[in-house]
C-alpha cells in the first residue's frame, strides 16, 4: 500500500497516518494478516520521525486494528467479532456526538435519519466493492 | 530516561543586549528537538554555550550529563555539530579534512564517512574552498556524524540546500541518528523541516522561551474556532483560560485557542449556533502567531 502524509497540515502526522491505516483496513485495502512495513521502513519512506510511526502502531494495536508478533513485525489483526461493553460505549459516544451536532445545526430527527440511512447504504456498497476487488 | 540537555536560567548578554535571557529547557534523550525562533532570537548563542564555545553570564546547563562550563571538552567529544556557517580549513581537500578530524575521536566510523562521501558524490581531491555551499554543508554533516555522536546539533543546517537535498539530509539524520536512539537538536527558522521530523519543539524570542511542547500536542490544542451563535452569548465565555484572543464581527467570532481546547469546545457548544468551525493550525501559523503576539 502507498502511504501518504502531509507534514504541513494542521492535523498531526500521527493522526493522519492512523486514520489512513484504519480506513484501509475497514475497506479491505489492507487485508487481515497482511504484514505492515517496519517502523524503520515507513519512517524513512515518508521522511518522518520513527517515534511517530511507533506511536501509530502502538495505538492501533491497543485498538485491535494491528497485532505485533515479537521479532516478526506488525500485522493487520483479525477483525474482532466480540462486541463487549467497551465497544458499545465507544459506539454510543460517537452516535451521541452526531446527535448533539445535528441538534445544534437545527437538523430535525427525520432528516438526520434519512441522511444516515443514505450514508450507511453508500458505505455498505463500498465495503462490498472492496471485498470483490480482492 | 535522563535528559540529553538540561538548561537552567541560562543567560548571555552582549553589552546591554540580552541575547539569551533566563532560558530553561530539557531535551529528553532519543528525541528530535526543534529549536525555533526568528533570526536574532538567541538560537546560535544558546548552542555555543551548550558546546562550551561561549561562556554563560548566568545560569547553568548540562549536556549528556556533563557541565557545559567545566566539562565542555567531554561534551564536544560526544556531540556532532553542524554550524550555520561552515568554517573549515579552506586550503584542505575533502580527504585531508577527513584524515585531519578522524584522530580526534575514538569511535570514528570509516564506513559511514565513505558511504556518504559516495552518496553525495563529494570529490575527495577537491579543495574545500572550491566546494559549493550545499557541498560544504554535506561535508560538515559527514564530519559531524562519522564519530557516531550521542547528540547531533544542527544550526540552520538546511538553509544552503535545495528541496530535494533537504529531504535527503533529513532522511540521513533519521537513519543514522534518530533510528539509532540518539538525540537530535535541530535549530531552524525553516519550519517545514522541523514540522516533518520533530517530536518536541521550543519557540524562543528575544532570548526567552515562549513555548515548549510536543508537536502533536501543539497541533491538537492550538486551533482557531469560527462560530456564529444564534443568540447573544455572555462575554465571560471568551475569558476562559486557554483562550489567547478573539475578534468579533456582528454575531461571528473568531477565537484563538492555545490550551484546554476540549473544555472550551464543550462550553461553547452549550449555546445554539448557526455555524461552528474548528480550524487546524500548522506549525507556521502557530509560530507566526506566537512570535508576533508576544511583543515585549
Amino acid at each position: 500500500m502507498w502511504y501518504y502524509v502531509d507534514p504541513h497540515s494542521g492535523i498531526p502526522i500521527y493522526v493522519q497516518l492512523k486514520e489512513q491505516i484504519k480506513k484501509a483496513v475497514a475497506t479491505g485495502l489492507l487485508a487481515e494478516g497482511q504484514q505492515m512495513p517496519s517502523v524503520r521502513e515507513l519512517a524513512l519512506q515518508l521522511t518522518i520521525n520513527p517515534n511517530t510511526v511507533a506511536k501509530v502502531y502502538q495505538e492501533l494495536e491497543r485498538e485491535g486494528v494491528l497485532q505485533t508478533a515479537r521479532g516478526l513485525g506488525s500485522f493487520v489483526a483479525k477483525r474482532r467479532k466480540d462486541f463487549g461493553p467497551q465497544q458499545e460505549s465507544s459506539l454510543d459516544n460517537a452516535l451521541e456526538k452526531l446527535m448533539v451536532e445535528a441538534y445544534q445545526l437545527s437538523v430535525d430527527a427525520d432528516t438526520l435519519y434519512a441522511r444516515f440511512t443514505e450514508k450507511l447504504a453508500a458505505w455498505k456498497d463500498r465495503l462490498k466493492k472492496g471485498a470483490e476487488g480482492q | 530516561m535522563k535528559p540529553a540537555i538540561e538548561l537552567e536560567n541560562l543567560s548571555k548578554k552582549f553589552g546591554k543586549n540580552k541575547a539569551v535571557d533566563n532560558l530553561s529547557l530539557q531535551v529528553p534523550a532519543g528525541c528530535i528537538f526543534g529549536f525555533l525562533g526568528p533570526n536574532g532570537a538567541g538560537k546560535t548563542t544558546t548552542i555555543k554555550m551548550m558546546l562550551g564555545l561561549m561562556r554563560p553570564d548566568g545560569g547553568q546547563g548540562r549536556v549528556l550529563g556533563r557541565d557545559i562550563v567545566r566539562e565542555s571538552e567531554a561534551i564536544r567529544r560526544k556531540t556532532g555539530y553542524v554550524a550555520e556557517i561552515q568554517e573549515m580549513y579552506r586550503y584542505m581537500t575533502v580527504q585531508e579534512i577527513i584524515s585531519f578530524c578522524k584522530p580526534f575521536y575514538t569511535g570514528w566510523n570509516d564506513r559511514l564517512a565513505k558511504k556518504y562521501l559516495e552518496f553525495f558524490q563529494l570529490p575527495r581531491g577537491e579543495k574545500i574552498k572550491n566546494l559549493s555551499k550545499g557541498m560544504k554543508t554535506q561535508l560538515a554533516l559527514i564530519l559531524a556524524m562519522a564519530p557516531e555522536p550521542e547528540l547531533l546539533i544542527l544550526d540552520e543546517p538546511t538553509s544552503g540546500l535545495d528541496t530535494i537535498n533537504r529531504q535527503e539530509f533529513l532522511r540521513i539524520i533519521l537513519e543514522e541518528i534518530a533510528l539509532q536512539g540518539r538525540t537530535v537538536f535541530l535549530s531552524s527558522h525553516l519550519l517545514h523541516d522541523v514540522e516533518r521530523v520533530a517530536d518536541l519543539v521550543a519557540i524562543i524570542k528575544h532570548g526567552k522561551l515562549i513555548d515548549i511542547r510536543s508537536i502533536d500536542e501543539l497541533k491538537t490544542t492550538v486551533k482557531k474556532i469560527r462560530v456564529v451563535f444564534q443568540k447573544e452569548v455572555p462575554a465571560e465565555l471568551f475569558s476562559r483560560p486557554g483562550i489567547r484572543s478573539y475578534t468579533r464581527e456582528g454575531s461571528a467570532y473568531v477565537v484563538s485557542v492555545e490550551n484546554n481546547l476540549q473544555d472550551i469546545l464543550a462550553d461553547f457548544k452549550k449555546y445554539p449556533y448557526f455555524t461552528f468551525d474548528i480550524i487546524d493550525q500548522n506549525l507556521e501559523e502557530i509560530f507566526l502567531e506566537k512570535v508576533k503576539g508576544d511583543k515585549k
